[in-house]
């Protein structure tokens, strides 16, 4: 009997450990996902109302086709918000662009320099390749580490 | 009190399709193949198994190119999967609790 629970458990981490091996992150996914936020940032901070309703479109529909590029190569697809522990860094890389959209659209409006926008694009750009990557990190890891 | 056994779930196979579900949103139907290295006929007939049991849900995708189907674990799969994996673990740690292999050979 507990030999038999033993093999289930260690199927069962076989199967997850088989999903850890799937998630390999194409490397241009996290840069393009991250151009896609810094235009979204500068669109957010320099433009109109017009160009702020195109950019989150734009924005929207890129990270659609972006998942669906990853699906079709990985064939899995896991989602930040089922993620358990690791979803902490897609919640971060969602407040950090909430953050820096808001910060754009101050300096938009209360300032003339254009320099801090692109500034917050970059951050926005370098932000979510290093919180992509963690979360990816911390995914593949706890995947591998317990049934 | 341990959780009890899922008669659905308890099937190796079909216990690895939960395991691999319950790690991902959804999955390619050919990348579950893959991991149980079975004909399509018979991963069929598992996934069918817990689709009339409510566990899974499978989708078709619109588009150009060839049509996959997509396979997710449904709210309530996830919570009888847990449930599964709770009551293995408790046999795992208490041997003596009876398994449902033990359960049918008691009423045979």
């Amino acid at each position: 009997m507990e030999s038999n629970a033993a093999e289930q458990l260690a199927a069962i981490a076989d199967a997850r450990a088989a999903v850890a091996d799937r998630l390999v992150t194409p490397w241009w996914y996290h840069p393009v996902l991250g151009l896609l936020v810094g235009a979204y940032v500068v669109a957010f901070g320099l433009g109109n109302s017009a160009a702020r309703l195109a950019a989150g479109v734009c924005f929207a529909g890129g990270c659609v086709l972006l998942v669906k590029a990853y699906r079709r190569r990985t064939g899995v697809w896991v989602s930040g918000l089922d993620a358990g522990r690791a979803g902490r860094w897609a919640i971060a890389m969602g407040v950090m662009l909430g953050i820096i959209a808001l910060a754009a659209v101050a300096v938009g409006r209360y300032s003339d320099l254009r320099w801090p926008v692109w500034a917050l694009a970059a951050a926005g750009f370098t932000g979510t390749v290093l919180l992509g990557r963690q979360f990816d990190k911390a995914l593949r890891a706890q995947l591998r580490a317990a049934a | 009190m341990s959780e009890p056994f899922d008669e659905v779930i308890h099937a190796p196979n079909r216990l690895r399709i939960c395991a691999f579900l319950d790690a991902a949103t959804s999955t390619e139907f050919g990348v579950l193949r893959e991991l149980l290295g079975v004909a399509d006929s018979v991963l069929s007939k598992h996934l069918k198994v817990l689709q009339d049991a409510g566990y899974v849900s499978m989708t078709k995708p619109t588009g150009r190119g060839r049509v996959k189907t997509w396979v997710s674990l449904t709210a309530e799969g996830r919570q009888a999967y847990a449930r599964h994996v709770s009551a293995l673990r408790a046999l795992f740690d208490s041997p003596q609790l009876p398994t449902p292999s033990d359960d049918m050979k008691a009423a045979g």
